[in-house]
């Protein structure tokens, strides 16, 4: 069964302490040898409306991509942030250097993961913190597979992992989306400040994603377009997909064994 | 050469690099304490093989099977020891990793002074 606009799971229990009330919201953009993508992508975020700053984690690239988002970011007419992680630790460990840097800041209220790669379309954010905000939600996951809007569907190997991922969460979770793989998603206060203290280092989406429903936590999926990688390589390749498939469900499976909370 | 007498030479050995690396500050105390533990089990089979014989009987195992078992549960537990604390290590180097990323990620913008507002 294909899940609704918006499923939503029981509100959250706990209460997470609001920003202060000029509150910003960032984007947070992981980039790993994305020389070729980076200014684009960095050049579609300046259609945002107010209220969005940017920040890119250089996840220790070996090519151009901090020099690029560097030039990128003194070009802007946005607030527009580089860290540079001196060696490659992997998409979860840029991702949660995002939502520490958030965390430090203390002003930010929803942190939207956008990949440094162009394949994710800068439109579809503020729809995916609109959510959000209207529903209550913790996390908002754009989804690829919602509605047929056209745009990059992923491989068709790819689609059966996903549907592997799709499945299991549902059976333990008892919520069906229908991206758990998407790495453009909108997370509010609750999700971002755990992901802050923990996160999955690699492949972390699915796996957080879990995390979320397990701990009662509000999610919901939008339907979202995106577009073919122009550049670079996927992390997730080749005799890797088997790696990815058998680690996340691993991940996944034990995620389900730990208490409430962890 | 018998297995009592090898036995006895690799608990002397052991003895003797673990006091090494540790004399060379290379090796904790901490950590040392297990190989210790090791090069003891070597030495005490090596002087008292009877007593490998008497464990083999009573498990019903033959000599060599005895000493295979033993051999391998020693070095899964060490193996296992070994990548918990990878594990552990790799997560607090990421961890500094990032604060360092962030941290120098404020020093550059105080010192460009650019006035964007504040940072963490």
């Amino acid at each position: 069964m294909i899940a609704p606009d918006v499923i939503a799971v029981e509100p959250r229990a706990t209460v997470v302490p609001r920003p202060p009330r000029a509150a910003v919201n960032l984007v947070l953009v992981p980039a790993y040898n994305e020389e070729a993508a980076i200014a684009a992508t960095i050049a579609g975020l300046q259609s945002l409306p107010d209220g969005y700053e940017v920040l890119v984690v250089n996840d220790g690239s070996s090519d151009r991509t901090g020099a690029e988002a560097e030039r990128a970011a003194t070009a802007s007419r946005r607030p527009v942030r580089v860290v540079h992680l001196p060696t490659n630790g992997g998409i979860g460990v840029a991702v949660q250097t995002g939502y520490l840097y958030a965390l430090h800041a203390g002003r930010y209220e929803y942190v939207i993961q956008c990949d440094g790669d162009g394949q994710h379309d800068p439109a579809f954010i503020p729809r995916l913190v609109e959510e959000c905000r209207r529903r209550n939600l913790d996390l908002c996951i754009g989804s690829r597979f919602l509605d047929c809007t056209g745009g990059d569907r992923s491989t068709c190997l790819r689609r059966v992992g996903i549907g592997v991922f799709v499945r299991l969460i549902g059976l333990l979770t008892g919520v069906r989306l229908t991206d758990p793989t998407s790495g453009l998603r909108c997370a509010g206060p609750a999700a971002w400040r755990r992901f802050a203290r923990h996160y999955p280092e690699d492949y972390p989406e699915p796996e957080s994603l879990h995390w979320c429903l397990r701990n009662r936590l509000a999610v919901g999926e939008v339907a979202v377009r995106m577009r073919s990688r122009a550049t670079g390589v996927s992390s997730i390749r080749s005799w890797r997909s088997a790696f990815y498939m058998l680690k996340v469900s691993l991940a996944i499976l034990i995620d389900r064994l730990r208490a409430e909370g962890q | 050469m018998t297995a009592e007498r090898l036995m006895l030479l690799g608990g002397f050995a052991a003895f003797a690099l673990t006091l090494y690396w540790v004399r060379q500050r290379h090796l904790t105390e901490r950590h040392a304490l297990g190989w210790m533990v090791v090069a003891t089990v070597l030495l005490v089979c090596g002087l008292f093989p009877e007593l490998v014989t008497r464990a083999a009987e009573a498990s019903h195992l033959s000599y060599s099977s005895a000493v295979l078992f033993v051999s391998l549960g020693i070095g899964y537990v060490f193996s296992f020891g070994v990548t918990v604390a990878y594990a552990k290590l790799n997560r607090r180097q990421v961890t500094l990793l990032q604060h360092l990323a962030i941290l120098e990620q404020r020093v550059r913008e105080l010192e460009a002074g650019n006035g964007r507002g504040t940072d963490p």
